[in-house]
Formats: C-alpha cells, sequence, structure tokens
C-alpha cells in the first residue's frame, strides 16, 4: 500500500492558565492510499487540534507533517494541494448561497473553472442525492442534507485526502447510516482516502479499515480494526449463577472478575486467559453448591474495547 | 489561470450576496440619504454654508459621500473577516492552494467597484436634491478612488488582524467612524503630517477634481507618489498587521472561533 500521509511526534502545545498543555503529544501514524483511517477519541483527546495541523490550520510546536513526502512546515501550499476538508461538522459552507452556488464558489477559489467542474458537480449532486436541492439555499435544508452538501463541497476539487471532522456529528440514526455508506461509496469508487474523526464507534466501526485512538493527546493505540477487535473479544464469559457468591468463590475467582462485585452479584462477567480454565471455575461453583444458570462467551462490542482501552491508558483497571 | 478563477469565484460571490441582501443594502442608501437631507436642510435653515465637513456646501456634499464610501470600505475588510471567522468558512478560505491574502485583494478589488459605483450614485442624487453642479470627470474619480481606497483597506485588514486575535471590534469600528470624520473635514493637506493620514491625500485630489474641475492631466507627479504611496505604505502596514495576527491565530487554532 502507499502511503499518503505521515504524522512524526506531532506535538502541539496550548498555553493555558496552568501553563503549557499538550493538546498532541508526539503523536505518529500513517495514512495509506484508498483507506478510510478512523481518529477516535473521547471529547478533548486532541483529535480536532490533530486534524487542524495535518489542513495547515494550526501551527506546531514539534514533530512533522507529510502529506505525499511534502512537508507542511516546509511547504504549507505544496502539501495543500492534495487535501480538502470538513471542520467541525458542516461549518465549511454558506449557508445563504444555493448548493451549486456553494460548490462553484469552492471549486473557483481553488482555482477550477465552472466549465471544468461541470461534468464533477454532476456527478456529485447525482451521488450525494442532490440534484432536486441544487438550486435551493443551504439554510433551507435539514442538517444532514447539509453534511451532504459539506462533503460534497470537499471533493468537487477532486483531491486525494478527505479530512473529516465529526461527520455525524448530531445527525439520526437514519442520516447517520446513510452517511456511513456514503463514505465507503467515496472510498471505494472514488478512490480517495479518508481520514475522520470521531466519537461515533457505529461510525469506525463499519468504515475504517486502520484507525488510531487517542486520548489526552497521547496514542493508546494504532492497528486495524480487526486486530484491535481480536484482542479484547477472544475470553470473556458471562455466568449467571442462582444465588449469591460464596466468600470462598468469591476469593478464588477475585482475579478472573475485572468488575466489581458486591454481595447481590449473581451475573459475573469473567475474562479468561484458556477457556480451559472454565473447568475449574464450574468445579468451584459445584463445590459450593451454586447453581448455574447461564453461560455465554461474549462478543465486546467496539464501544467496550474503545472505554478500556482509554481506562488502560489512563491508568485505570480494565474492566469488562 | 488559476488566480482569474479564484478571483471570478470573489466576483460571484460578492454578487450573490448583494443580491440576497439587497434590502439591507438599499435600507443603508436611504438612511444615508435622509441624514443627508437633514444636515443639508438644517444647515439652509440655520443659514449657515460653511460648516463641519467641509470649507463649503460642495465640499459638505462630497465629503460626507466620501465619508459614507470610506467608512463601508473600512469596516468591509475587517466585518467580512470576522465573519467569515464566526461562520467557519475563514478556515476554509485558508485551505485552498491560492494564497488566502489574493483572496483577500480580489474581494478588495470588488468592494472597490461596488463603493465607487455607489460614490457616483449618491453623489448625483446629492446634486439633484441640493441643486449644486460637480465637476464628475468620470475617469479621474475612478482613477483616484481606486488607488485611494486602499490605504483604507490596509486600516480595515489592522482591524481585522484585532478581529482574529481578540475577537469584538465593533466598538473599535465605531470609533474608527470619528477618526474618519476627522479625516474628512481637515481643510488643508500642507502640513506633513496630515498628507500620510490615510485617505487624506485622496480626499484632497478628489476635492480638486469635483470643485476645481481638475483632470488626471492636471496633478503633478508629487500629487500621485502621495497618493501611490499612502495607498501602498497603509496597505502594506495593514497586511504585515494581519499577518502577525495570523500567525497568533494558527498558534492559538484561533481562525475558526469567534
Amino acid at each position: 500500500m502507499t502511503e499518503i500521509l505521515r504524522l512524526e511526534g506531532l506535538t502541539k502545545l496550548y498555553k493555558g492558565k496552568e501553563g503549557l498543555k499538550r493538546a498532541v503529544d508526539n503523536v505518529s501514524f500513517t495514512v495509506n492510499k484508498g483507506e478510510i483511517f478512523g481518529l477516535l477519541g473521547p471529547n478533548g483527546a486532541g483529535k480536532t487540534s490533530t486534524i487542524k495541523c495535518i489542513c495547515g490550520l494550526l501551527k506546531f510546536e514539534e514533530g512533522e507533517i507529510f502529506i505525499k513526502d511534502n512537508s507542511i512546515k516546509e511547504n504549507r501550499s505544496k502539501g495543500l494541494r492534495h487535501i480538502s476538508a470538513v471542520l467541525e461538522g458542516n461549518r465549511n459552507i454558506y449557508w445563504r448561497m444555493t448548493v451549486s452556488e456553494n460548490l462553484n464558489f469552492f471549486a473557483g477559489i481553488n482555482g477550477l473553472s465552472k466549465r471544468s467542474i461541470a461534468n464533477r458537480m454532476a456527478y456529485l449532486l447525482e451521488a450525494f442525492q442532490l440534484t432536486e436541492e441544487r438550486n435551493k439555499i443551504v439554510n433551507h435544508l435539514s442538517r444532514g442534507m447539509k453534511q451532504k452538501v459539506a462533503i460534497a463541497i470537499s471533493l468537487i476539487t477532486d483531491k486525494d485526502i478527505i479530512l473529516l471532522d465529526e461527520p455525524t456529528l448530531g445527525l439520526d440514526v437514519g442520516m447517520s447510516q446513510e452517511m456511513r455508506i456514503i463514505l465507503r461509496k467515496i472510498a471505494k469508487e472514488e478512490g480517495k482516502t479518508i481520514l475522520l474523526s470521531t466519537h461515533d464507534m457505529k461510525v469506525v466501526e463499519e468504515t475504517c479499515d486502520r484507525l488510531v485512538i487517542i486520548n489526552k493527546g497521547k496514542v493508546v493505540a494504532y492497528d486495524t480494526m480487526e486486530n484491535l477487535k481480536k484482542l479484547f473479544n477472544q475470553l470473556i464469559y458471562r455466568i449467571v449463577l442462582d444465588k449469591n457468591l460464596t466468600p470462598k468463590a468469591r476469593s478464588e475467582l477475585k482475579h478472573y472478575i475485572n468488575s466489581d462485585i458486591n454481595e447481590e452479584e449473581v451475573e459475573l462477567r469473567l475474562s479468561l486467559q484458556s477457556p480451559n480454565e472454565l473447568f475449574g471455575i464450574l468445579s468451584l461453583l459445584q463445590q459450593e453448591a451454586l447453581g448455574l444458570l447461564a453461560l455465554d462467551r461474549l462478543n465486546m462490542s467496539f464501544e467496550e474495547i474503545f472505554m478500556n482501552l482509554i481506562r488502560e491508558a489512563e491508568g485505570d483497571e480494565i474492566s469488562i | 489561470m488559476k488566480y482569474l478563477y479564484s478571483f471570478l469565484a470573489m466576483c460571484m460571490k460578492e454578487w450573490i450576496e448583494w443580491k440576497r441582501y439587497w434590502f439591507n443594502s438599499i435600507i443603508g442608501l436611504i438612511i444615508y440619504m435622509i441624514v443627508f437631507i437633514s444636515i443639508f436642510t438644517g444647515a439652509q435653515y440655520i443659514g449657515q454654508n460653511n460648516f463641519a465637513l467641509g470649507e463649503s456646501m460642495e465640499g459638505f456634499l462630497i465629503g460626507y459621500a466620501l465619508w459614507f464610501m470610506a467608512m463601508g470600505a473600512m469596516s468591509d475588510t475587517a466585518n467580512s473577516i470576522v465573519d467569515e471567522a464566526r461562520k467557519g468558512t475563514l478556515e476554509q478560505l485558508y485551505m485552498t492552494e491560492i494564497p488566502f491574502t489574493w483572496l483577500l485583494i480580489s474581494k478588495n478589488i470588488i468592494s472597490t467597484l461596488i463603493y465607487i459605483v455607489i460614490f457616483f450614485l449618491i453623489i448625483n442624487v446629492q446634486m439633484l436634491f441640493t441643486g449644486i453642479s460637480l465637476n464628475i470627470d468620470a475617469i479621474s474619480i475612478f482613477i483616484t478612488l481606486f488607488i485611494g481606497l486602499f490605504s483604507l483597506y490596509g486600516i480595515g485588514l489592522v482591524l481585522a488582524g484585532i478581529g482574529l486575535v481578540f475577537k469584538k471590534v465593533q466598538s473599535l469600528l465605531g470609533a474608527t467612524q470619528f477618526i474618519l470624520i476627522g479625516i474628512m473635514i481637515i481643510p488643508s493637506v500642507e502640513a506633513p503630517l496630515v498628507k500620510l493620514l490615510p485617505f487624506t491625500y485622496t480626499r484632497h485630489m478628489i476635492m480638486s477634481i469635483m470643485r476645481e474641475g481638475k483632470g488626471l492631466l492636471g496633478f503633478s507627479s508629487v500629487d500621485y507618489f502621495y497618493l501611490v504611496g499612502i495607498s501602498t505604505l497603509y496597505l502594506a502596514l495593514g497586511l504585515a498587521a494581519y499577518r502577525i495576527a495570523e500567525a497568533q491565530s494558527l498558534k492559538k487554532g484561533m481562525l475558526g472561533q469567534y
């Protein structure tokens, strides 16, 4: 795979009341051509700062960003030739202009003539189901429609990399799903590279090929979706008992159980190193005269994986 | 060609926005005319013909129209940048291959043309209303104003830069109205420091064209040196100040905030 974007030790400092704060702290990752790459993290993790550094909208103190091997620090405009972005939802559009006026304007300020983008504009309007809305003032469109217009604008200049900051923020379930389909379509049919920042697990789970998880400015995980899922979803079992754990059983099972156990606990979530450990556990439960009502193997949702990685990074115990 | 297309795109946007907000523009002009008529009628009533915005009624008429146009030109740059920052579109303009400075200059050129058209419009209506006759040498006035207005864009850029960093500039813009009134009533440009004030020399030359019937060929090279030099100086100062503010804004990530 061809590398198209590379971050090397990116560090962004902000001056605060308590001195310098590292909003982005030594972040490194690469994005390959044609992939959908996720930048995931809780609010305030440093996602938007990272995206803005890539766009050249935020000066960074340390590290380097290379877009198609062009250093953004040394030659910002050369790097920007390959990038377009939708920042903070859909704030990249003029709400008092129509859909086609917006598309024409953004193509124009990027040095493209009206004639040269005519076909591409027709294609994008069709692809985003905006043909009927082309002459409507953006302010009169729904939030989801505005978001589609914003993404269409980022594609009108036909650049290689599209940066999307929270593309599904504030969208309803249906529109969010439609947006995920659109993103996959852009990557597949247009061959575009998409870097999206979000805290919407569903978007990441359904669209991203690889991702980096950041928290408090630092990289917590950086891998393919598949590998990150494998990390956690293999050996988690749910056991439901007919009565509370005895003191002996509680004591012996303690190291398997990551969630807090209280006196009333009859449902347990166990994290095992090997499925064979189940034999010992079941035998213990039998000795203690505890009846087994249910035993399931759990598949962790990506949200749980994410939360665990964040907790792990913060030094907390992982909960299952 | 890229620069030409971006210029045309800026033209298109200005035209679209004017079309959408025509009511606001017309109301602005009507209010201007009402204020003008009130001052003019008041002046006639008290029998004074030599007050405030110029040495004579002709001077007042030109000075008042110039002041209106200058106010618009100066606040236009600051307001448009601050407005783009508030809407979030400023960041998009910064992400184009075409330098933002070019987009800004394009916008100023378009605004200049619009303001000159407005100037001609209001000066003609004023002449019609007052019965005062002035020399409307369109080419001389156009060229002088076109060059002279860039000194005010320089000031507008300083204000826009302040707006980018400190956000609220409305009170500052309000204060500049009074500074501009001061510039419009300066009777002579003989004092060296007065010559260096923004737009003062432009006003002086416009007065000469419209009141004394001077044409472009009637001005000396020194006059042109001051006209072009002062506009270039203030535009350069404005761009430099804006660059400093822009660097601060890019460091703090404030381009998209207001």
